[in-house]
């Protein structure tokens, strides 16, 4: 035990910035002010939330639901967001090879990981359950009991979902490793996962079509986590039984996990570890431009990265899919399927938005700087200018949004009858929200680069820049419907008048960040 | 070719190199020799224009690599003590990668990438993942990428750390090429012999503060390099011959 403890401590010191935190006059600080601003915000954001959510249940009299609709939807988060970064905390991260050769046994190196990624998923459990048990506990009649074993139930939430979450990952770790080219493969098999949880999401929120809410809330929870079940009151099944039931099983489905995987951990992280068998035999020794050397390496890097497409891919992905899903269903069935009267009118005032949105969720080029890692230095050294190294990452974002911009509002046009001004704005406002948030992406990065890292999730998912730019994507996002919501501005001209004042933004932070020095 | 003058750099509060100051001439080996942490590294990486610096100048052919770093930085080569290198590249396209960026003809790229191949007997491995080579060759591929550009002046950290006998004996044949052809080469090494047999110039930091420089036959004496650094480090009297 005292083994796994080292483990871990050297894994968060390494993960969160402590040493730096108490170094005195460290340039790091601001950053981790600032990334500790943005997940404090975000943290807030999820809490009031889950406070509204908790309080709707109980006005709709529906409380005793609150503990199996909050384990439901944190586990289902946890599962979802675990599959993005399980395989970068588990297999192949660069201090593996190390801790392999040490005197730890591989159960010990497996626990501490996995503790690792559970202390992180323990926080996203905590941000539904903790809002959630207060206002269950403030308008129940409950016992002592039935609290003390809701809040101990939330230290064992993340085990299941996380050790479906990381069997996922070592299917595609094992999976892949068949193929020459294991990288495509391995996003392809993610990209199918994901889409199978999105399944079965939208079957469980589908599911519930019943005339009593309460019957309808609880088959929309259990069908979202049927373990979830365990935390609802029945007449023969008390509460207590279920939620202890739910702990021993957690405990048992962790220690059998840790227990499989560990017999095999040298031979998985290894399939992890090893490097694609690609050769390319057509040796061009054609000269090209500075910039497009620049953009074909960056182009590679990003692909030739599993978390960097997962992650910052899955947004264009997204709006691919849901593009396709529009091309193939008629308008009248989109229409009764979300409720909506008027769905031309809606969506032709609110796609620009809704590919906005897509483009936010996918900035490479806020990690795009610190991908480059302890290559830096060839860039550092090679006679070119910042302005261009930034434009070939900016080139890397922007052809990634293109796919999607080119796929989504071609089927936007040919679907939706659309006058001038919807037209004008289906065509700009992506562009410009694609263009200002990778530019706020790669100058946040160039700001606060971190070339330090031992998996490349730390930088992916986990760095300052990636957080803040998507915090400032939200809010960019939002002004707009929130002045047309509570100000009655008109849509279009809005998002048109946003968009063209985040160009202008975009394009004084660009100017700003290539006097930077690389 | 390479002036370093009274340059000092700080990490936050900590000095770690102290006035310095070095002058490399066309047709100069030079090598710089001190123990790990004396600050080697941090003033080649300045040289090169990876580090910022807070007091002093350097400047390539008369060009500051503050002022004008693209300027400087078309003339050197620098090749660091670990190559890290892009794993997802090959040889070859990595070796392009860097022609393109100090925009080298596709002719001369050619009759380069297969005369430094051939000898660094590379050419066949070339076609290969990166992420597959061995630390020697990861080294190797540095040192062709290096000399695809014909560089004026060499900077190199640790050169034959991780190399073969072979490949050693034909970097230091290199060395004397380029600077036979005008260049010249600056580069830090624990080597001592090598140092002795190789650079026609030699300085000697320890703990950031030069305390040696100059001819390295007058820096030495009549003592081995060995003898002459082992003296030095016990004993901080500067000692510039120049």
């Amino acid at each position: 035990m005292s083994k796994i403890w080292i483990l871990i401590r050297v894994q968060l010191m390494n993960f969160f910035p402590i040493n730096e935190m108490k170094e005195p006059g460290n340039k790091k600080q601001s950053s981790i002010v600032i990334t500790s601003f943005g997940i404090i915000t975000l943290a807030i954001f999820f809490f009031v939330y889950n406070i509204i959510t908790a309080k709707t249940l109980v006005q709709v009299g529906q409380q005793e639901l609150i503990p199996a609709y909050m384990v439901s939807v944190s586990s289902f988060a946890i599962l979802f967001l675990t599959i993005f970064y399980s395989n970068g905390i588990l297999f192949g991260s660069r201090d593996m090879e190390n801790l392999l050769s040490l005197p730890v046994k591989s159960s010990d190196i497996i626990c501490s990981k996995f503790m690792f990624m559970y202390l992180l998923n323990f926080l996203i459990g905590l941000m539904f359950m903790l809002p959630g048990g207060i206002v269950w506990v403030l308008n129940g009649s409950l016992n002592v009991l039935q609290i003390i074993l809701y809040f101990t139930s939330m230290i064992f939430v993340p085990l299941i979902p996380m050790c479906i979450a990381a069997c996922m990952g070592i299917i595609i770790v094992v999976a892949s490793s068949f193929f020459k080219r294991k990288n495509v493969i391995a996003l392809i098999f993610s990209f199918a996962m994901i889409g199978i949880i999105g399944y079965i999401a939208v079957s469980a929120m589908k599911s519930g079509n019943e005339n009593s809410i309460g019957i309808m809330l609880s088959k929309q929870i259990t069908g979202l986590y049927p373990l979830s079940k365990l935390f609802m009151e029945y007449y023969n099944f008390p509460m207590h039984i279920g939620v202890g039931l739910f702990i021993v099983l957690s405990i048992v489905f962790f220690y059998i996990f840790a227990k499989m995987v560990s017999l095999k951990y040298g031979l998985l992280n290894t399939l992890a570890k090893t490097t694609t068998r690609y050769s390319d035999n057509k040796n061009s020794n054609s000269r090209t431009s500075v910039f497009f050397a620049l953009y074909k390496k960056e182009m590679g890097l990003f692909l030739n990265s599993y978390m960097a497409v997962l992650n910052a891919g899955f947004g264009v992905i997204c709006l691919c899919v849901f593009s396709i899903f529009f091309l193939f269903n008629s308008l009248q069935q989109i229409g009764e399927y979300s409720g909506i009267e008027n769905i031309n009118e809606y969506l032709s005032n609110f796609a620009p938005i809704c590919i906005a949105s897509m483009f936010v969720l996918s900035c490479p080029a806020a990690f795009s700087i610190s991908l480059e890692g302890k290559n830096v230095w060839i860039l550092q050294s090679s006679p070119i200018r910042v302005k261009t190294i930034l434009n070939s990452k900016i080139a890397v974002n922007l052809t990634l949004h293109l796919i999607g911009y080119i796929i989504s509002v071609f089927i936007v046009l040919v679907k939706l009858d659309m006058d001038i001004i919807q037209t004008v704005s289906l065509i700009i406002v992506p562009i410009c929200y694609s263009i200002f948030i990778t530019v706020i992406g790669i100058s946040l990065n160039k700001k606060f680069p971190n070339f330090e890292w031992e998996s490349e999730m730390m930088i992916v998912k986990q760095s300052m820049p990636v957080i803040v730019s998507s915090i400032i994507g939200m809010t960019v996002l939002v002004i707009p419907i929130l002045l047309h919501w509570f100000l009655h501005f008109p849509i279009v001209p809005t998002l048109l008048g946003v968009a063209l004042i985040l160009l202008v933004i975009a394009g004084g932070v660009y100017i700003k960040t290539c006097r930077l020095n690389f | 070719m390479l002036e370093i003058k009274n340059f000092s750099k700080f990490y936050g509060n900590k000095k770690v190199v102290e006035n310095l100051s070095i002058s490399v001439q066309p047709g100069d080996i030079y090598g710089f020799i001190g123990a790990n942490g004396a600050g080697k590294t941090t003033t080649i990486k300045a040289v090169v224009g990876i580090h910022d610096f807070e007091n002093g100048s350097i400047t390539i052919d008369g060009h500051s690599i503050k002022e004008e770093p693209v300027i400087c930085k078309k003339m050197m080569a620098y090749i660091p003590d670990n190559p890290d290198l892009y794993e997802h590249l090959t040889g070859f396209q990595y070796i392009n990668f860097i022609a393109d960026l100090f925009e080298v003809s596709t002719e001369i790229r050619r009759e380069r990438i297969q005369r430094y191949g051939d000898l660094f007997e590379m050419t066949k491995h070339l076609s290969g993942m990166i992420s597959s080579y061995s630390h020697g060759m990861k080294q190797r591929t540095a040192i062709i990428s290096a000399l695809v550009h014909s560089p004026k002046l060499l900077i190199l950290d640790e050169p034959f750390v991780g190399l073969d006998p072979k490949a050693t004996f034909l970097l230091k044949k290199i060395m004397h090429e380029c600077v036979s052809d005008g260049g010249a080469i600056f580069f830090s090494t624990h080597v001592l012999d090598v140092a002795e047999k190789l650079c026609n110039k030699i300085a000697i930091i320890k703990n950031g503060k030069l305390i040696a420089s100059g001819n390295t036959e007058e820096v030495k004496g009549n003592e081995s390099l060995e003898t002459f650094f082992m003296e030095v480090q016990d004993n901080e009297q500067n000692l510039d011959t120049n």
